[in-house]
């Protein structure tokens, strides 16, 4: 277990190293000098100074791969340069925005497998019954409705019917320094509550799906029958063995689908006005301020890789023959 | 102690069938046979016959589309409480059945435990599901049941994950889980098909030392017939969902009555250390769909294929509704047009019932070998 | 005890004689076809691109055909054949029609014969008053300077339908190509694209189109090949087990031996083979696209205003939520209804491509 822990480590070296290369060609490769152009449109007119700072960061007098380790070095300490629009070292930006959008996510992907694996286990137990049946065209139809699609809905008719308890922008309210504890995390929840239900709903119709295909899959094998016909009951037979099996896929899936989460976040966080890193990302982008948007995609690259790792750890711990066969 | 006559396990006039997109496949069709404590039954019979459906059948582990249609499965229990039907047994009695009066063994080894579960961790769970005893207890009780089906090192070994047995080994695990519960009747379907031949004389050993320590009754269910005559006392032979055969092994090797089990034995090449050539029968099973009118094995049938050849096309008397009677043509339906489904099982002998029209006995049909 | 009584009793089962050999695509339509809903998703597709296809004769301020100045004319229907690559140089536009200022609508009479499409109106024409509620004349209403929705949204389709395909197209090329070389050649290649693969699937899809989309023109163009140029990681997976799986089958050790080159092989032998379960994953792919399309127009980086697109759409309909909440039916399905579209002719041919799933409903 720990030499397949360490080998999968070793391997998301270069995996890591791709990244900050793509990154880094993404910058350079645009045509011209990174720094003259950066600052075509660049609101602000301090531009001799910027110029400096960008050509300072990026080394610009150095040969290409210099550059680069030069670059690389400073991501390593965190150091993504200056943000064009507030002057602000990016990390301190992406800092204060990251356990948003973290939070947002881990929370979402609790709620989601606690309803995903109960609705898909009791789906596959009862395949064909009327519970399986309605689910599955509820759950088909949730998880082809675009995320964004039923969030303009869904802001647009809080829009036509205001829900007082219920705000549809942003993450606190203004009074919320004066909130006591309680009050503060009801005031977090509630503004959640919506951007979390459009961020939840699509990957729970999926797992659920998922969760019960492989149900069905793992349900039919041969140690289910064994099991049964050693008399365990219907709960030890559906949860130990046969749910157990299913685990590992839906751990794998799980990390397969995260970049996707992290890319809805984007236009999800736009639309609630939600304080994260994909609102940031947005407007980053919309004043082209370089450094943050470069800062982002390395570091949100790294976090899926980070969730992808810890899938394949989790997925190797359920099942012994992945580590084993390393 | 229970009487020897008094059976272990009556199934009565068994029906399962599968509901398929194409229709429905009848893979038990009537089936009935006894088993008797501490003895060994065979079921034989070529594969898609309803062999192992017969076994799921009696452990009620047919799933849908699967369905028990009809019939009776009685368990006799050792004191004199009257029989249970396990057919119409509810589900969480059946629990207690399960593993504690009827174990089962199945054929493929390598597919019939948890990967993800250690081995040892497999059998406690199936001690702790009949029996009121803590964990501890129960792997240790583990420990010992591995090491009574010879597995060496059984404390390192239980500790380990499916995937590092060997089959051969995992198989004796399965046994060992099987009879933890002590059972009356040990379901054997095909349990040494999937293993290479030493390692099957090894597991058939197992099971007759085991056999003799509990005196438990086993269902031996194999398309082997080498096996039959190592471990059985009664032989019923299938075909195409049916009991064509039913005998001890002496008269079933000796006298075969039915032309199937004739032929299976004629493909037995050397059995009777006679010097033929193994000859294999000719055509294949039929396709569960699309069964033969009349007796099923017909078209494969050495017999019936020389009495018309012999001219008799119409021939057998058959006596229905005690009265009256039907002629038959050439074992395919009775002259007034109406399918009597088959020939039933009617004695020719003692204990020796055969499932054929044409058959009087062995030495009476004279088929000679080829 | 000779041990051949096994073989002995097992010989024969009598199967069906076998088929004539059949193509891998043709199988797989034929379990397709019995898909109803599959079928279902097939004929939205296929009504989906007609109208993009023909949305100057739905959707449009110029005639289908119409008798003016003693001469007949089909603006709209040259408009339709104009879409279609290298033929907008034979084809050109009658007299008046082709003229910017010319307003067909006023210049042809009721009393000239005319046929004009369903919706008279084109989709960058003001017609009306700002955000309109739907009314007879404007089915969906107006937008916030008075074009026509309903209009906006036929020829929102075009977009749609063009980065479906397009995107996709480029990414199941870049996806075999990649893959296959990776599955065929093994060794330092496949490490090296292995990696690659694994790199490019870090990133969230529409981080890297964005990062990308900063430096090049927010262009519908530009769009559709940032999209495919990322969206091909799956499509490789797969084609890269696929061909690790069959490059040691028999068939293809025959084609070596009879000279084939590693490019013959790939292209000729082992793709066919691996396709047809591919063609599930472009499904969905396509669906992801449109979808990506549409987000990336929300955000003001996909088709340019005015030209109308489902994103930017759903974006004036989201701007002006409190004024004209009706606005946001209109793109929200038709968005809805292709991405159901796509996914279930993806699951339908998933299942048709895999014998495991077939049976089960």
């Amino acid at each position: 277990m720990t030499r397949y822990v360490v080998k999968r480590l070793l391997l998301a070296v270069p995996t890591l190293l791709g990244i900050t290369i793509v990154t880094f060609a993404v910058v350079r490769l645009a045509p011209g000098d990174p720094a003259a152009m950066q600052l075509d449109g660049t609101p602000g007119g301090d531009s001799a100074r910027l110029h400096e700072q960008l050509r300072a960061y990026w080394r610009l007098d150095q040969p290409l791969h210099r550059q680069y380790a030069g670059w690389l070095a400073r991501l390593v300490t965190f150091d993504f340069g200056h943000s064009f629009v507030d002057h602000r070292p990016v990390w301190d930006k992406i800092a204060e925005k990251l356990p948003w959008t973290v939070g947002l996510a881990v929370a979402s992907l609790g709620a989601t497998l606690a309803l995903a694996i109960p609705i898909g286990v009791i789906m596959a137990v009862r395949a064909g019954g009327w519970f399986d049946r309605i689910t599955g065209v509820g759950l088909y139809a949730a998880f082809s409705v675009p995320n964004y699609v039923a969030a303009g809905a869904l802001i647009a008719a809080v829009a036509v019917i205001p829900i007082d308890w219920l705000p549809i922008s942003g993450a606190i309210s203004d009074d919320y320094d004066g909130l006591s504890v309680g009050g503060r995390i009801a005031d977090v929840v509630r503004h959640a509550l919506l951007i979390g239900i459009c961020y939840s709903y699509p990957a729970l119709a999926y797992q659920a799906r998922f969760v019960r295909n492989n149900m069905l899959e793992t349900l039919r094998q041969d140690y289910v029958r064994t099991a049964r016909a050693n008399g365990l009951s219907r709960c030890r037979v559906i949860f130990r063995h046969a749910f157990r099996n299913t685990w590992v896929p839906l751990i794998t899936l799980l990390g397969l689908t995260i970049p996707s989460v992290v890319s809805g976040s984007v236009i999800l966080e736009v639309m609630f006005n939600w304080p994260g890193i994909g609102r940031l990302f947005y407007a980053s982008i919309a004043q082209r301020d370089y450094p943050t948007v470069m800062a982002l995609s390395v570091v949100s690259a790294v976090l899926v890789l980070l969730s992808t790792l810890a899938a394949d750890i989790a997925c190797a711990r359920a099942d012994p023959r992945i580590h084993d066969a390393q | 102690m229970m009487p020897p006559d008094r059976p272990m396990l009556d199934v009565v006039d068994l029906h399962t069938r599968f509901r398929t997109g194409d229709g429905v496949v009848r893979a038990v069709d009537g089936v009935s046979f006894s088993i008797h404590r501490g003895q060994t039954l065979a079921l034989v019979g070529e594969s898609g016959c309803g062999k192992s459906a017969t076994a799921l059948s009696i452990m009620r582990l047919i799933d849908p589309p699967g369905e028990i249609a009809d019939g009776q499965i009685r368990l006799h229990s050792v004191d004199d409480n009257p029989p249970v039907d396990l057919r119409t047994l509810s589900e969480r009695r059946l629990r207690e059945i399960r593993g504690r009066r009827v174990g089962m063994v199945f054929q493929d080894p390598m597919t019939a435990l948890n990967p993800v579960l250690p081995v040892g961790g497999q059998i406690a769970e199936s001690i702790r599901a009949h029996r009121p005893v803590d964990r501890r207890r129960a792997w240790h009780d583990t420990i010992e049941l591995l090491d009574d089906v010879g597995i060496a090192a059984p404390d390192r070994r239980a500790r380990q994950y499916p995937h590092e047995w060997s089959g051969g080994m995992i198989q004796r695990a399965l046994i060992a889980m099987a009879v933890a519960g002590r059972p009356d009747l040990l379901i054997a379907d095909e349990p040494t098909t999937a293993l290479d031949v030493t390692t099957q004389a090894q597991i058939l050993e197992l099971l007759q030392r085991l056999q003799r320590e509990f005196g438990m009754a086993i269902l031996f269910i194999t398309h082997d017939l080498g096996i039959v005559a190592d471990m059985a006392d009664d032989v019923c032979v299938m075909y195409a969902g049916r009991i064509v055969e039913r005998a001890d092994v002496r008269t079933l090797f000796t006298q075969p009555a039915h032309p199937y089990t004739q032929a299976l034995l004629a493909a037995l090449a050397g059995f009777d250390r006679s010097p033929t050539r193994a000859e294999p029968i000719p055509g294949g099973v039929p396709h569960p769909l699309h069964l033969p009118d009349g007796c099923r094995f017909h078209p494969r049938c050495v017999l019936s294929r020389r009495l018309a050849a012999d001219g008799r096309r119409e021939t057998a008397v058959v006596p229905r509704d005690r009265e009256s009677v039907i002629v038959l043509r050439n074992c395919i339906r009775p002259v007034d047009g109406r399918d009597i489904g088959g020939p039933s099982l009617r004695p020719v002998a003692a204990g020796h019932d055969v499932a054929c029209w044409e058959a009087n006995d062995g030495a009476a049909i004279g088929i000679a070998r080829p | 005890m000779p041990n051949n009584t096994s073989s002995a009793v097992e010989t024969g089962a009598n199967r069906t004689p076998r088929r004539r050999r059949e193509t891998q695509t043709y199988r797989t339509w034929r379990q397709f076809r019995r898909h109803r809903t599959g079928l279902f998703g097939l004929s939205i597709i296929f009504t989906l691109m007609l109208i993009a296809v023909s949305a100057p004769l739905i959707a449009g301020n110029q005639p289908i055909a119409c008798h003016f100045d003693g001469q007949w004319h089909f603006p709209a229907l040259v408009d339709v054949a104009n879409k279609i690559p290298f033929l907008s140089f034979v084809l050109n536009k009658s007299k008046p029609f082709r003229f910017a200022g010319f307003d067909a609508k006023t210049a042809v009479g009721d009393d000239e014969s005319a046929i004009w499409p369903v919706v008279r109106y084109g989709p960058l024409e003001t017609t009306s008053d700002g955000l309109a509620r739907p009314s007879r004349e404007h089915w969906l209403g107006t937008d916030e300077v008075g074009r026509d929705l309903l209009a906006r949204l036929v020829h929102g389709a075009v977009v749609s339908v063009k980065v479906g395909v397009v995107s996709m197209g480029i990414a199941a090329v870049l996806g075999v190509l990649l893959g296959g070389a990776a599955g065929y050649f093994g060794g330092w290649t496949d490490a090296l694209i292995s990696r690659l693969i694994e790199v490019v699937m870090c990133f969230p899809v529409f981080f890297l189109i964005l990062s990308i989309m900063v430096w090049i023109e927010p262009d519908i163009n530009n769009v559709m090949v940032v999209i495919g140029l990322t969206r091909w990681t799956g499509i490789a997976r797969y084609t890269r087990a696929e061909f690790l799986r069959l490059k040691s089958q028999d068939f293809v050790a025959a084609a070596v031996v009879s000279g084939a080159g590693p490019l013959r092989i790939m292209l000729r032998h082992l793709l066919p083979n691996a396709m047809s379960p591919l063609w599930g994953t472009i499904a969905f792919g396509m669906a992801q696209a449109v979808l990506t399309e549409a987000g990336l127009s929300w955000l003001g980086f996909g088709v340019q205003w005015p030209e109308p697109s489902w994103g930017n759409l759903l974006r004036s309909a989201f701007e002006h939520r409190g004024v004209a909440p009706a606005m946001i039916a209109g793109p929200s399905v038709a968005i809805l209804l292709t991405v159901l579209a796509y996914n279930l002719v993806g699951d339908a041919l998933r299942d048709a491509t895999d014998p495991k799933r077939a049976a089960t409903p």
